[in-house]
């Protein structure tokens, strides 16, 4: 069962967004999309949730997304966007919960709490949403988005996780904590597209990395045949240099390494 | 965030404020409320009629005076379902139109769909004359209030469309087109005005006098059905107005057919307002009141808070009736008056606690 998209067209007046975008991700394994400001990420990420509509198809599980209904949509994949408001005083837990009745589980009530658990938040059920910092608002919409598919396979078919930058307010303790949620719903048969500024916790986590440039993929692989010096220094359009620590072999980005221009 | 949380699922302190419960026990609360005004509503008055001295000539099986079979059946009891009719359908109103532009500013006499209901209303006393009979005929009493069912849609359709822009609703917008959208409506009943005949005149004057003091079976009978499909319509938003409070896009992602539910929100907020506006005048405020202090008590969740804002509204503007009828009795306060010192304070609270937060 897979997400697959092709030949994704996209513009926006004359401005093309999107130039032609195949992508094809595996439940079962994280799929990190990383990219300069303005290359087309989110927008990317709003047509394969069927939030935008654009040229090109997209299926999920084999169902075409811009066609099927909004309810068939939401019992196998969560979203998380970028930064969300919510308009009035809701309760943490009421903010989980709506995400939870929005899934197949939704009479499960105890599965709120495990959310917000999930997500380093449990004593937070009774607290309102709004005087909450940033990255515990953050927080609080990634256990949303999990309650409603709490089971990364439901009926032998994937779930899925779809997240735009879910780490980017978070301190380093919680990004790590993030990714390693994100990790494991992965490892227990979900699939996972994130949208990732961060290089270093991209090769950490991921099992495949699409690097975007100016609305076409220039790069997809694992971390080791794609964050390499020549694709990221093309994609960032500055110098960088990668390289890999000895005792596990993942790939970092050090910029201090290709130096200061002055 | 470890494994290990995963078999724990220990049942938080929260659950012991868990306002959903609250928010139940809140409808039997209120339903007992609004029983509590109707009656109230029935056995108060100028006149010498007795609630209780009918009901007891009635259990006796003695015919009830001339004076007490009009001024219960024929003055009050009307005017009670109108009240309750009306409030209901305000505060339904209020609810609706705030979680469609995700604000608490949102009410049907601020943004202005109260004047574009008043327009339709005034439209159809004048120019109805004008319209071939065979309109006239099957339209019937039903004219004014489908004029201004007409009018308030239309109001909510400009309004949507100016302030909200890709799924955000701006509020300073929301509130500057709802002036603007009074003011281009006042001037338009005021052309028409001018150019109404004496008898037309006397029509829109009653009309405009608003209250409840005119209520009469026939009215129930024209904005009845309009206000309860409305409601109806109204109680299966709750859903997608939780859902839209995060934003279109999420409640997209939530399952919500986003367009629908806004065409139903619309639908429901132009019948309920159009109608209430057609039967009673311009009755400011409840819209605003009675969400706020449902919010505050048992929490936003739109689906419990749609049914108790139909119990409070109609408690609220029946009491607000019963305090126009006894403040300077035997005359009349318009009720307009009662709701608005009640509203106004509550709006410019709302304004005061957000400031910070108001542009979503």
């Amino acid at each position: 069962m897979t997400l697959h998209a092709s030949d994704i067209r996209h513009s926006i007046g004359r401005k093309t967004i999107l130039d032609g975008i195949d992508l094809t991700a595996q439940a079962g394994a994280v799929t990190a999309i990383v990219g300069p400001n303005g290359s087309g990420k989110t927008t990317l990420l709003r047509i394969l949730t069927g939030e935008e509509r654009a040229r090109g198809t997209v299926t999920l599980n084999g169902t075409p997304v811009s066609t099927a209904n909004a309810p068939r949509l939401a019992a196998m994949r969560g979203v998380l966007p970028q930064s969300s408001r919510i308009a009035f005083p809701f309760k943490v837990a009421e903010v989980v919960r709506i995400g939870l009745q929005s899934g197949p589980h939704g009479r499960q009530d105890t599965l709120a709490d495990r959310a917000l658990e999930a997500v380093g938040l449990d004593g937070f059920a009774d607290r309102f949403y709004q005087e909450l910092s940033g990255g515990e608002q953050q927080r609080v919409q990634l256990a949303r988005v999990l309650a409603q598919v709490w089971q990364p396979v439901l009926n032998r078919a994937p779930c899925w996780l779809f997240l735009d930058e879910p780490v980017a307010s978070l301190d380093i303790g919680h990004q790590l904590g993030i990714m390693q949620l994100a990790r494991d719903y992965a490892v227990r048969g979900g699939g996972v597209i994130a949208v990732m500024h961060d290089l270093n916790l991209t090769a950490m986590f991921a099992d495949l990395i699409a690097v975007m440039k100016a609305g076409r993929i220039i790069a997809h692989g694992p971390p080791g045949t794609v964050m390499t010096d020549a694709i990221l220094s093309d994609a960032y359009g500055c110098p960088l240099r990668t390289s890999t620590p000895p005792p596990r072999g993942m790939r970092y980005v050090l910029p201090q390494s290709a130096g200061r221009v002055v | 965030m470890s494994a290990a949380s995963e078999t724990q699922a220990a049942p938080t302190p929260a659950r012991a404020r868990d306002r959903r419960a609250l928010a139940r026990q809140a409808h039997a609360w209120l339903a007992l409320l609004l029983l509590g005004s109707c009656i109230a509503s029935l056995a108060i008055g100028a006149s010498g009629a007795s609630l209780w001295s009918a009901l007891w000539h009635m259990a006796s099986g003695e015919p009830l005076s001339q004076l007490e079979r009009v001024v219960l059946f024929d003055i009050r009891l009307p005017r009670t379902l109108l009240g309750l009719l009306v409030g209901a359908a305000l505060a339904v109103s209020g609810t609706v139109l705030q979680g469609l532009f995700r604000n608490p500013l949102a009410d049907p006499g601020i943004v202005g769909v109260s004047a574009g209901a008043g327009l339709g209303a005034i439209g159809a006393i004048v120019l109805g004359a004008s319209l071939p009979a065979a309109i006239r005929e099957v339209a019937g009493m039903y004219l004014v209030p489908i004029a201004a069912f007409a009018g308030s849609w239309l109001s909510v359709m400009l309004l949507y469309g100016v302030a909200t822009h890709r799924g955000r609703t701006s509020v300073a917008t929301m509130l500057l087109a709802g002036l603007a959208l009074t003011a281009l409506t006042g001037a338009l009943a005021g052309i028409l005005v001018y150019a109404a005949d004496d008898q037309q005149l006397r029509d829109l004057t009653f009309w405009q006098m608003g209250s409840l003091a005119g209520a009469t079976w026939s009215k129930i009978l024209t904005a009845g059905p309009l206000i309860l499909l409305a409601l109806l319509g109204a109680a299966f938003l709750g859903r997608a107005l939780n859902g839209l409070a995060m934003g279109e896009a999420t409640a997209m992602h939530l399952g919500i057919h986003v367009q629908r539910a806004k065409n139903l929100a619309v639908l429901a907020v132009a019948a309920a307002t159009g109608a209430a506006v057609a039967v009673s005048g311009g009755i400011g405020f409840v819209g605003i009141v009675v969400p706020h202090l449902l919010r505050l008590a048992t929490g936003p969740d739109h689906g419990p808070l749609l049914i108790n804002a139909a119990l409070l509204g109609g408690a609220l503007l029946i009491w607000a009736d019963v305090a126009a009828r006894v403040i300077i009795a035997p005359a009349e306060l318009p009720i307009g008056i009662v709701t608005a010192v009640l509203g106004a304070p509550v709006f410019l609270w709302i304004l005061l606690r957000r400031r910070g937060v108001l542009d979503l």
